[in-house]
Formats: C-alpha cells, sequence, structure tokens
C-alpha cells in the first residue's frame, strides 16, 4: 500500500497586481499555506508529496522566494517530496528555477524530476515522471508513460507524475499539453497524478487521474479550490482512495451593496462583515456598490464601508453607485442655487455628448413614484460651449466615462455639502 | 467714503505743511498750475488711506522733498457709512500711523500702528500687495473711483472677489449666489494643487507625483523586459546550440566510424601498391637490360660498318692530296712570270701619261695670256669711260640745280611779269620824247631796276612807260616827275611789282640771273644727263661680269699670275714655245686618242694576272684540305676500332649470349608485376584522397561541435546569469506598484477634472447670468454717453467682465474700446465710473476722483460733461484736479492748497 499527498499549481510568487502593492501579502500566505500543507503531511503519515508542476508561478521568480521553499522542505527532512515541473516552471535549460542553487543542491528527501524517470518509491510502488521542458505543446506528456510501464513489474503499484490540460472538448486548448481523459489505465497506472487546472476535479479515467486543483485560491471565481489530495492505494490493479483536505489559508469573498434597498443591503452586510471579522486578516474581501443615491447617502456608505474594509487582509470597494436627486431636492436646487442646477443640467449634457446615455437628468426612483420630467435648461450647453470649455483644461471628451460623471456629480453634492456644513 | 481734509508735511514741494479743503459733498475743483503738487497731494492722500505706515516703497520715497530725507506725513479726514475719521501717518523716518474717530467733538484715537492700518483695510475694503507699496488695484472702491493723471482710460475691471464682485453685483443687480460662489473656489482650491490653468498635471501634486511615479516604473518595467527579452533569446540560443551539438555529436560518432573503416582501407591498399611498386622496378630493371643489350649490338654492327668506310675514305683522301700538290707547283710558275712583266707594262703607259698632261698643259698657258691680254684692254677702256662720266658729273654739278617744274614756276612768272608789264604800260604813264637836240637823260623808276640814262636823238621820238611815276632828269634843265593817279594802275602796279619780286626770288633760289639762263641750264643738265646713260650702259658692258673698275682690274692681276705661274712650272722649251697653237693642239689630240688602247691592255693583263693567283689559292686550299681530310678520316679510324674494342669486352660471353639472357628475365618480371596487380582493389588510387577528405570533415565536425558548445555554454551563462535575477518577482512588484499608480493617476485626474470641470462650468453660467443683465447695463451707460456727447444713436457695449468693449449702432459693427480716441475713451470711463459710483452710494457715500482728466474734451462735451457732474454731485463727491481754471469756471467748490 502506498499513501501520498497529491497537489499542483501553488504558483508559488504570483502576481496580484489588482490589489496593487497588497499582493505581497497574498503571496505570502501561500508560504504559510505550504507551511502548514508540509505539516499536515507530516501529521498524516504519507508517504510522499507529488507536487504536480507549477510549483512556482515563473522560472524568473527571485531566489530569496525558492531558499525559502527549499527552507520549508528542509525543515522537514523525513518527508520525502517530489517536484515535477510544470508549464509556468518548465526544466527549459539553466534559466530554468530547478537550476538555482538552493535546488540544486537541495536536501536528500527533496527529488526534482527534470527529466522523464521512473523512480522507485519502496514497497513495491514506482513513480514515472514525465516533467515539461516549455510552455506550451501539442504532445500529450503522459504518452510516453506507456513505454515506461512496460518495462516495470506487472504487480507494481504505478504512479504517473504529469502536467497538462485534460482534453475535454471545448474546454482545453490544443497546444496546452493535451492529456488523453484515459491516460491512466491507458499506461496500465494506478493512478495519475496531474496539475494545471486550479479548481479540485477528482473523477477523470474512472477516478485514476485526480487533478487537486489550487491548493490557494487566487481569485474570486475559484470556489474549488483550496485543496490537496490525500490519496490511498492498496496495492496494484486497485483503485485509489482519495480524499480532498482543505488547506487555504485565504478565503476571498464578495459582497455587493444595492442602494436600491439600501436598508437590507446594510443589514445584510453588517452580518458578513460581522462574521468574518475574526478571520478578517485572513479574508481578501470586495464589496460592489450599485445603484443611486442621494449624494450624503452614497457618501456616508462609502466613508462607512471604507472603515468596515480597513481591518481585512484586502478589501476592496467597487463604486458602481451614481448619485441623483429626488424631485423635491432638484426643485429644492432650483431655486437656492439656480447656477448649481443649471450646471447639474450641463454635466447631463456633457455626459450625452461623450456618448453617454443619459439624455434626462438621473432621479431616484422611489417604488411607485414616477420620476419627473426634466426641467428645461434655457441656454442648454452647446457642444462647442462644452468643447470650449473642456479644450482649456485640455480634457478629451471622449476619454470621459459615465463613472467619470458619476463622480462629477458626487464632487459637486460632496463639495456643496462640504461648502454648506 | 468722502474726503473732509487732506494735511500735508514735509510732501514734495510742500516742505512745510499744507492742507487741502475742507471738501465740500459735491463737486470741488482744485485747479492750480502744473506741479503745484496738486496730484502729489491726493497721492499722498491714498499712501496715507491705503498703504501701512511701515512700507519703504519708491512710492513713498516719491513723497520726500527733493534732496531731503524728511519724512512725510499725511493727514486724511475721511468719512464712512460707519463714521467720520482721521488717519495720521508718517512714513520712512519713525514711521507711525493714528487713527481717531471723530466723537462728542473730538478727534478720538481708536488705533495706533498696525492695528490702525488694518483697521482701515477693512473702513475702505482695502487689501495689502504681498510686498511694498498698494496700487490702485488694493484700493477698494477708490481704486475704480479715481481716474487718475495719466490714466484716465485705465479700468481695473471687476473680475477680482470682493470689491470687483460687489460692484458687479451692483451693476448689473446680480445676485450671486455666495454658495456657489464659495462653491466655485472651493472646487478651485481642490483643482490648482492637481491641475495648472492649462490642464496640466501641477508639479508636485498628486497627479503629476503618479504620473512621474509611473513613468518611473514603466522605465523599470521596459528594462526588466528587455532584460527579460534577453533571456528569451539566450533561451532560444541555447536550446538551439544544445540541439546542434547534440546532433553534431551523433554525426561525428557516425562520420569517426566510417573514417576508421576507410583508413583500413587505405593502408592494406597502400600495402599492395608495395609491393606492386618493387615488382615495377623489376620489370623496369630488366627492360632497361634487355634495351642496352640490343642497343650495344646494333652499335657495334653500326661500328663495323663504318670501320670499313672510314678505311676506304682514307685511300680516297691520300690520291686527292697528291694532285693538289702537282696542280699548284705549276701554277706557281706562271705566276712568278707574270708579276715579273707587270711593271715594264706600266711605266710604258706612265710615260704616254705624262706626254699627253704637258701638252695640255702648254694650250692652257697660250689660253690664259691671251686672257689676261683681253682683261686688260677692257681695264683701259673702262677707266676711260669712267673718266668721261666724271667729267659730265662735274659739269651737271656746276649747273643750276633746276628742276623742271622751277622752270616752269619761272617762266609762269616772267608771263605774268610780261603780262602785269602790259597792262601797267596800257594802264600806266606813257611819256613820248622827241628832244630837238641829242640829249641823254636819265628815267627813272628804271625798267629793269637800274638807273636808266637814255640817249635821245634828236627828233626820233622815244617813248617811256611807266606805271606811275616818271622821273626825269633833264641835263642842265632839272627834274621832271610825272606821276599817274589811277587807282587801278597803282593795283596793277602792286601786282606787277609782286610779280617781278617773286620772279627774282625764284631767280636767286635757283641761282640762275635770268630766265633765259634757267632755261640753258635745265636744257644742258637734259642733255648731260643723256650722255651720262649712255656712258653708264658702255661702262656696264665693258665691266662685264665685274661691279666695278677695280674688280677688273683685280681679274686682270689675276690672269696675269696665272699665266707667270704657269709659265714657271712648265718651262716651255724653246722648241715648244716656238711651237704653234695647232702644232699643239694636234699633238695633245694625239696622246689623247692612243693612251686608252694602252690603258685597256694593262687591265687586261691585270685580270689574267689575278686569275693565276686565284688559281694558285684555289689549289692550294685543296691541297690544304685533302691532308686534313685524310688526318680526319685517320682519327676517326682510330676511334671506330677503340670502341668496337670496348665494346666487344663488354660481354665476356659475347653480346648475342647476354641479349638472350636479358630477354628471358624481362618476360619473367613483367609476369611478376601482372600478378601483383590484379591483387590491387578497384578505386585504390582514391583511397588516400577519401581518407583525408573524411579527417577534414572530422576535423570540421570537431570545430563545429567546439563552436556550439562555446555557444551554447555562453548562453548557459547567460542563463544562470539573469536567470537567477529573479526578473519575475522583481516584474511582479513593480506591477503591483504600477496598478496602484494607475489608480492613484486616474483617482487625481478624474478628482482634477471634475473639480475642474464642475468650476468652468459655474463660472460659464455665472458669465452667462451675468450677460443676461448687461443689457440694463448697457442701455443706462449709453444713455449716459448720450448724454455726455449729444449723440444719442451710439450705443455702449460690455463684455461678461463688465469691460466696455466699443461702441456703434450694433455690437456686431461697434468701434472697439481700443480704437477709439482718448477723449472718448476717457468719456466712457467716465460713464462707467459715474454708474459705479451711484450704485455704491446708495450704501455709503462715495467720492469720484478726476484728476486731470478730459483733457482730450472738446469744450462743448465739456460744457455737457460739467452738466452731468453737476447732476451727480447732489449724490456723490466729486474732485476735480486741472490746470484749466477757465474750464471749470463758476463749477463747484474751488479747492485750494493753503500753508
Amino acid at each position: 500500500m502506498i499513501r501520498f499527498l497529491h497537489t499542483a499549481d501553488w504558483q508559488l510568487g504570483a502576481r496580484f497586481s489588482q490589489f496593487g502593492v497588497k499582493g505581497a501579502r497574498l503571496r505570502e500566505a501561500r508560504l504559510d499555506t505550504l507551511e502548514r500543507t508540509l505539516g499536515l503531511a507530516e501529521k498524516q503519515g504519507v508517504d510522499a508529496v507529488l507536487f504536480a508542476g507549477d510549483l512556482f508561478e515563473d522560472n524568473q521568480v527571485e531566489d530569496a522566494l525558492v531558499e525559502r521553499v527549499v527552507g520549508l522542505f528542509a525543515a522537514r527532512p523525513e518527508l520525502l517530496i517530489y517536484l515535477l515541473p510544470g508549464n509556468h516552471d518548465p526544466e527549459s535549460g539553466p534559466d530554468s528555477v530547478w537550476h538555482r542553487k538552493a535546488l540544486l543542491s537541495a536536501p536528500a528527501n527533496v527529488h526534482i524530476l527534470r527529466e522523464a524517470k521512473v523512480v522507485d518509491l519502496g514497497g513495491n510502488a514506482f513513480l514515472l515522471a514525465s516533467p515539461l521542458h516549455q510552455k506550451l505543446s501539442t504532445t500529450d506528456p503522459s504518452l510516453r508513460f506507456v513505454e515506461m510501464a512496460a518495462d516495470l513489474p506487472a504487480d507494481a503499484i504505478k504512479i504517473g507524475l504529469t502536467h497538462g490540460a485534460l482534453a475535454i472538448e471545448a474546454k482545453h486548448q490544443p497546444n496546452d499539453f493535451p492529456i488523453a481523459l484515459n491516460a491512466a489505465t491507458r499506461a496500465g497506472l494506478d493512478y495519475l497524478a496531474i496539475g494545471h487546472w486550479h479548481n479540485w476535479l477528482p473523477d477523470t479515467d474512472g477516478g485514476r487521474i485526480v487533478m487537486p486543483g489550487t491548493p490557494e485560491p487566487d481569485r474570486f471565481a475559484n470556489e474549488h479550490s483550496g485543496h490537496v489530495a490525500l490519496v490511498e492505494i492498496a496495492s496494484a490493479g486497485q483503485l485509489p482512495r482519495v480524499e480532498a483536505l482543505s488547506v487555504a489559508t485565504l478565503d476571498w469573498r464578495e459582497l455587493m451593496f444595492d442602494f436600491l434597498n439600501v436598508e437590507s443591503s446594510r443589514a445584510s452586510l453588517v452580518a458578513v462583515l460581522a462574521e468574518l471579522a475574526s478571520a478578517a486578516a485572513q479574508t481578501v474581501l470586495r464589496v460592489t456598490l450599485s445603484g443611486t443615491a442621494a449624494p450624503d447617502a452614497l457618501t456616508e456608505v462609502r466613508a462607512w464601508l471604507d472603515e468596515a474594509l480597513a481591518p481585512f487582509l484586502v478589501g476592496q470597494l467597487v463604486d458602481k453607485s451614481r448619485v441623483a436627486l429626488s424631485p423635491t431636492e432638484r426643485a429644492d436646487l432650483q431655486v437656492r442655487h439656480p447656477i448649481l442646477a443649471q450646471v447639474l443640467a450641463d454635466i447631463d449634457r456633457l455626459e450625452s455628448f461623450a456618448g453617454g446615455t443619459i439624455a434626462i437628468s438621473p432621479m431616484i426612483s422611489t417604488g411607485d413614484e414616477t420620476p419627473l420630467s426634466p426641467e428645461p435648461v434655457i441656454d442648454a450647453l452647446t457642444l462647442a460651449q462644452a468643447q470650449t470649455l473642456l479644450g482649456g483644461a485640455k480634457i478629451d471628451l471622449t476619454q470621459l466615462t459615465p463613472e467619470f460623471f458619476a463622480q462629477l456629480r458626487q464632487t459637486v453634492f460632496q463639495t456643496l455639502q462640504e461648502e454648506s456644513a | 467714503m468722502i474726503l473732509h481734509a487732506i494735511e500735508l508735511y514735509h510732501v514734495g514741494r510742500f516742505r512745510e505743511s499744507v492742507r487741502l479743503g475742507p471738501f465740500a459733498p459735491g463737486l470741488n475743483i482744485l485747479s492750480a498750475p502744473n506741479e503745484s503738487g496738486k496730484s502729489i497731494s491726493l497721492n499722498a492722500a491714498a499712501r496715507a488711506l491705503f498703504d501701512k505706515h511701515t512700507t519703504k516703497g519708491e512710492e513713498l520715497k516719491a513723497l520726500q522733498p527733493a534732496g531731503t530725507d524728511l519724512a512725510p506725513r499725511v493727514v486724511v479726514e475721511f468719512e464712512t457709512a460707519t463714521g467720520r475719521f482721521r488717519i495720521d501717518k508718517t512714513f520712512l523716518q519713525k514711521p507711525t500711523s493714528e487713527l481717531r474717530t471723530w466723537q462728542s467733538g473730538t478727534w478720538e484715537l481708536i488705533a495706533e500702528s498696525d492695528l490702525a492700518d488694518t483697521r482701515m483695510q477693512s473702513l475702505l475694503q482695502s487689501t495689502l500687495p504681498g510686498r511694498g507699496a498698494t496700487k490702485p488695484e488694493h484700493w477698494g472702491f477708490l481704486g475704480f473711483l479715481w481716474a487718475r493723471q495719466g490714466e484716465p482710460a485705465v479700468w481695473p475691471g471687476l473680475d477680482a472677489a470682493g470689491v470687483g464682485q460687489a460692484i458687479r453685483s451692483k451693476l448689473v443687480q446680480l445676485e450671486l449666489d455666495p454658495v456657489i460662489e464659495a462653491l466655485r473656489q472651493r472646487l478651485a482650491a481642490v483643482t490648482n494643487p492637481i491641475l495648472t490653468s492649462t490642464g496640466q498635471s501641477r508639479v508636485g501634486g498628486p497627479l503629476r507625483t503618479a504620473e512621474d511615479d509611473l513613468a518611473r516604473i514603466d522605465a523599470e518595467l521596459a528594462q526588466l523586459r528587455e532584460t527579460r527579452a534577453k533571456l528569451e533569446d539566450a533561451l532560444v540560443r541555447y536550446q538551439s546550440a544544445s540541439s546542434a551539438v547534440t546532433q553534431l555529436e551523433k554525426e561525428q560518432a557516425e562520420r569517426a566510424e566510417a573514417a576508421e573503416t576507410l583508413q583500413t582501407q587505405a593502408q592494406a591498399a597502400e600495402r599492395l601498391r608495395g609491393e606492386l611498386q618493387t615488382h615495377q622496378h623489376a620489370l623496369t630493371t630488366a627492360q632497361e637490360k634487355l634495351t642496352t643489350v640490343a642497343a650495344d649490338s646494333e652499335q657495334l654492327a653500326q661500328l663495323r660498318t663504318q670501320l670499313a668506310e672510314t678505311t676506304a675514305a682514307i685511300t680516297a683522301a691520300e690520291l686527292t692530296a697528291t694532285a693538289a700538290a702537282a696542280k699548284l707547283t705549276e701554277l706557281r710558275a706562271r705566276l712568278d712570270a707574270s708579276q715579273t712583266e707587270r711593271p715594264q707594262r706600266e711605266s710604258a703607259l706612265q710615260a704616254r701619261r705624262d706626254s699627253l698632261n704637258r701638252t695640255q698643259s702648254l694650250l692652257r698657258l697660250r689660253e690664259h695670256t691671251e686672257t689676261a691680254s683681253v682683261i686688260a684692254r677692257q681695264v683701259a677702256k673702262a677707266e676711260a669711260t669712267a673718266a668721261e662720266l666724271a667729267t659730265l658729273e662735274a659739269r651737271k654739278a656746276k649747273l643750276a640745280d633746276l628742276s623742271p617744274a622751277t622752270l616752269r614756276k619761272l617762266e609762269s612768272l616772267a608771263e605774268q611779269t610780261r603780262t602785269l608789264g602790259a597792262q601797267l604800260q596800257a594802264l600806266g604813264l606813257t611819256v613820248e620824247l622827241t628832244p630837238d637836240h641829242a640829249t641823254k637823260i636819265i628815267a627813272e623808276p628804271p625798267v629793269t631796276g637800274h638807273r636808266s640814262q637814255l640817249s635821245l636823238k634828236p627828233g626820233e621820238t622815244t617813248t617811256l612807260n611807266r606805271p606811275q611815276t616818271l622821273d626825269l632828269h633833264l641835263p642842265e634843265w632839272g627834274r621832271i616827275v610825272i606821276r599817274s593817279g589811277a587807282q587801278e594802275t597803282q593795283n596793277v602796279a602792286k601786282e606787277l611789282e609782286t610779280a617781278q619780286t617773286a620772279l627774282q626770288t625764284t631767280l636767286a633760289k635757283a641761282e640762275v640771273p635770268t630766265l633765259e639762263a634757267a632755261r640753258e641750264a635745265v636744257a644742258e643738265r637734259r642733255e648731260l644727263e643723256a650722255q651720262q646713260k649712255t656712258l653708264h650702259a658702255t661702262f656696264a658692258s665693258q665691266l662685264g661680269d665685274h661691279d666695278r673698275v677695280e674688280d677688273l682690274r683685280d681679274a686682270a692681276a689675276a690672269a696675269t699670275r696665272r699665266v707667270e705661274t704657269l709659265t714657271t712650272t712648265l718651262v716651255p722649251t724653246k722648241t715648244e714655245q716656238a711651237l704653234s697653237q695647232a702644232e699643239l693642239e694636234a699633238t695633245e689630240a694625239k696622246f689623247s686618242a692612243a693612251l686608252p688602247a694602252e690603258e685597256k691592255a694593262l687591265k687586261t693583263f691585270d685580270r689574267e694576272l689575278d686569275q693565276l693567283r686565284t688559281a694558285e689559292r684555289t689549289v692550294t686550299q685543296s691541297e690544304q684540305a685533302a691532308a686534313k681530310s685524310l688526318q680526319e678520316q685517320h682519327s676517326r679510324q682510330k676511334i671506330q676500332e677503340a670502341k668496337i674494342a670496348a665494346l666487344t669486352a663488354r660481354y665476356a660471353d659475347g653480346l648475342e649470349a647476354a641479349k638472350t639472357a636479358a630477354q628471358i628475365a624481362f618476360t619473367q618480371a613483367e609476369a611478376r608485376f601482372e600478378a601483383a596487380k590484379a591483387q590491387l582493389p578497384p578505386d585504390f588510387d582514391k583511397l588516400p584522397e577519401r581518407n583525408k577528405r573524411a579527417a577534414a570533415s572530422l576535423q570540421q565536425i570537431s570545430n563545429d561541435i567546439q563552436a556550439r558548445r562555446t555557444e551554447r555554454d555562453q548562453s548557459k551563462g547567460t542563463l544562470e546569469t539573469l536567470g537567477g535575477q529573479g526578473l519575475y518577482s522583481r516584474e511582479t512588484e513593480l506591477e503591483e506598484k504600477k496598478a496602484e499608480a494607475i489608480l492613484r493617476r486616474d483617482a487625481a485626474r478624474a478628482k482634477g477634472w471634475a473639480t475642474r470641470i464642475a468650476h468652468d462650468l459655474i463660472e460659464h453660467r455665472k458669465q452667462a447670468a451675468t450677460k443676461a443683465v448687461l443689457t440694463p447695463l448697457e442701455q443706462r451707460l449709453t444713455a449716459a454717453f448720450g448724454e455726455l456727447t449729444g449723440d444719442a444713436t451710439r450705443q455702449v457695449f460690455l463684455n461678461e467682465q463688465l469691460q466696455v468693449i466699443g461702441i456703434g449702432r450694433t455690437r456686431e459693427a461697434m468701434h472697439a474700446f481700443e480704437q477709439l480716441s482718448q477723449g472718448a475713451k476717457e468719456q466712457l470711463l467716465l460713464c462707467l465710473r459715474l454708474a459705479v459710483a451711484q450704485e455704491l452710494a446708495e450704501d455709503e457715500p462715495q467720492v469720484l476722483i478726476l484728476d486731470d482728466v478730459l483733457v482730450n474734451t472738446d469744450s462743448v462735451r465739456q460744457e455737457r460733461i460739467l452738466d452731468v457732474l453737476a447732476a451727480q454731485a447732489n449724490h456723490l463727491q466729486i474732485l476735480i484736479l486741472t490746470c484749466h481754471p477757465d474750464r471749470y469756471r463758476g463749477v463747484g467748490e474751488a479747492i485750494s492748497i493753503t500753508g
């Protein structure tokens, strides 16, 4: 019998541009996850840990990262670790991460499978490794297993290790190392450990091909990631028993706040935030604002959320809301600040010139109230006037987006509020 | 604010104190001559009202009396809506500032020093510049209401916040929303740190900072990517080189194996070639030996044949030599005889020649002698002729040198004289004398110019003609002078005299006395010349080929010498001398005829002699040749015999036996050679070249492998170096920073644009609103301007900034303000100032100061202006400063500067 941990696609050193400099926090979290996974492997008493490719995000990751990883491996010298180059970190030559000094002088428990080979795992179990040497290829990397396995005893447990996309119709690219869906049985393998896709995919080729997915989610859409596979094969020919162990450190959550139902949105959000508060340091949170609201309401919610998101490892606020006035507010504005009312109308005109959809002034639709028709604007802003006005500030009308005009209106109201305060 | 009084101490030309005022509430006229201190007084008042007492600008120093450092002190009494005040400021030296208010009949001090300055600003709504003295734009409302000397057409504009805006709002009744204005200012305050007025990102602002950060990050990323590109290139090169090395190594192995096989083959072939060469060498030796023996045999036969021929030749040569010797002897004998006879014949011939020569010489002597005689005769003749020629020449020289032309001239003059004489005679006096007795008279002038004594016979009439005068001397009687008075006679007489004079002159020049003499001289000369010509021809023939007589003499002398020489040489005998010419000639002919035959005979004899000699030489040569030939044949014979002996000695068994043995050896060697040749493989001769090529290929491959290995290793080095730099991680860090910087930039830009657009939209709407209310103000100003100018047809037009932009019937066809005359500008601005003052006066009394303006206004318009000012004086304090008091007689309150 043999028990091993199967994982892949750690992509240590990955980039998180959407979070700016906070991406470093996510990269650090992955190393925490790796350390914890190795601890889990030790605790489970596995015979080996198989990394089926893409341990590193790129061959040009920094030495410090490589040294840390090797350090983590070295810290558990009893744990046999097998590292297979994938398409992100192929064994492509001297530039490859596998030729760094730290890996060239890796401790004895770390085995880097730079070339296709058969490794005796002991206990009549053999590991057949087919590493990648380039980023793209139309060749099935599991093909060579047929020949490699032919030379092994029939009663030996044969475990394949490679990296590529499962050749599922309309789900893979032809040059993305397509692996046949029967690659394990074709070569007479008891188990084929692969990596490449980031979601857990266990039941291919009768359960003999497993894609564990990335152990640490890397986007909001990866619901089925964050696992490693604990595999047990009793003997040659037996179906492997595969268990998904959750190892992810970070929780990625995406929440919505719709101004259409301010109160319920707020209540819901408050509840979730409270729930997540204890694990805020391990949570990547995105809150999206949508709908329209009065200026002060928008300001207040934004301010509240800016504060509420601060404790999170990454707290991202995506603002798709828009400011709007109620008819009463607009009428009041017209009376008290006629010029300002005209300015708002001018903003509407500008937006229409810029290709926006606003032909009438935005109103807050309050349930069964019918939005009032817009106030006619005397001396409506002409395109020529708009171009003259914007030209003086070297602003290109075509560069102004609906989001900008939302911000413009918000700016006007916010400044007005500040002045009135 | 209105003014009540101004006091000055140490200001301008006022070294002591002076006072202006009190000013009336309405129209005040301060008239004084130029440079009397009007404007400086008001300027000093402005300094006291608006400048800090501690200001030390040039404007303050200008207040000091010239050449002094006295501290100017200015006191202004004024009134605002809040009360009546007195500000007392001393500048430059120990500056002070005191503000007092009129309370309960006294001036109470309410502020001093800086506080006083600050209170003044508040009272007058004025401002201070950052440094230095204030300017009109800092003077609150007075800045608009004071048309300063030299600047009547300057209008500050109403854009500035505060006073400007207040005036705008008053003028156009525009209720400016303070909130919106504040909003506009706040927006501007937000925009300004982000954007410049031209829309560029402001240096040091958040947008520029983000842009700079982005640029820096992009530069670093570009560099990183460049490095990554190098890494990619190096990887490609490494892979290519690695692949090439593998391929080349495989090829090298294959080629090495093939080369080894080829080498083995080449070695075997080489061994066989060696054996073949040995057999070939043996064959060659046998062939040479056979050839040699055959050649020797043939040579022996030849030698024997040659020997026989040589022996025969010797016999023949001996016979020839004997015959030649006999012949030679004979020829020599004959030759000797001929050589003896030859000199005799020659002597005879020579004697004959000598005779002929002598005879010829004698004949020449005779000839020379004759020639000399002839020449001598010629000489004599020539000399005579020459003498004759000389005589003729001498005669000719004696003649007068008179040319035919001169003769003709003389004849003409003579004819003329005759003619004139005849005329004169015809015209002149004709006196007939018929004496009774024979007498002698003397008549003058004489006809020929000499005193003429005439002998008269009795009873004979003698006629005397004279031109004009006749002077007769009668013996024993006396003198009678007869004169003619005819003019013509006088003229002719003059002409005659002239002609006679000319005739005499010409005769004198020609050296002849008379015309006849002249004629004779000419005729004689002609004759002499003819004789000379004839003699010259004779002389020439006498000279013959010679040019001169001397030459002829020389020729004669030469001929004579020849004769003498020949005579001396020949020494003719008497017999010879006696011979006649004919005899000599006959002898000469005889000798001449005989000589050729004798010469011919001698030549024939000589030819025969030469033939003998030639024959003798030929025979001698033949004999010598025969002897030589014989000798040669003997030598040849000896050589041939020696060769035969040597040849036969080389072969002990005999030549034939040797030849047979050589043939057998050759046949055997040939067989062995062919057998060895048959053992060689095909193309064996190409094997060495193939072996060489194989070795070269191997070397080439080896070199290629080395080169590609080097390339691979270099690429590997590059990969290891660049690969270890952690480019991806560095790039990741930069990309994340860039994302943040982009967010900052976009946020700053959006913020800047939003506030800028909002600000500009507000401004746009404000101006639009202002424009909407411009029309009433324009109408008001138009009415005022019409009242001033008397022309109600022209409208005044303003822009949104309430600046006068022009006047005209329509806005489109208006005359721009800048193009108006100075007077029109002053009047327009006066209207505007009046309008402003009127509006401001609703809240607080206002003073309008006109410092020497309207100087460009004509008298008619001046009256209108005064009408308007007088009307306005009911609501405004107006202070006019002028140096034209005549224009303002009876107008307002006269103000003077009192000391």
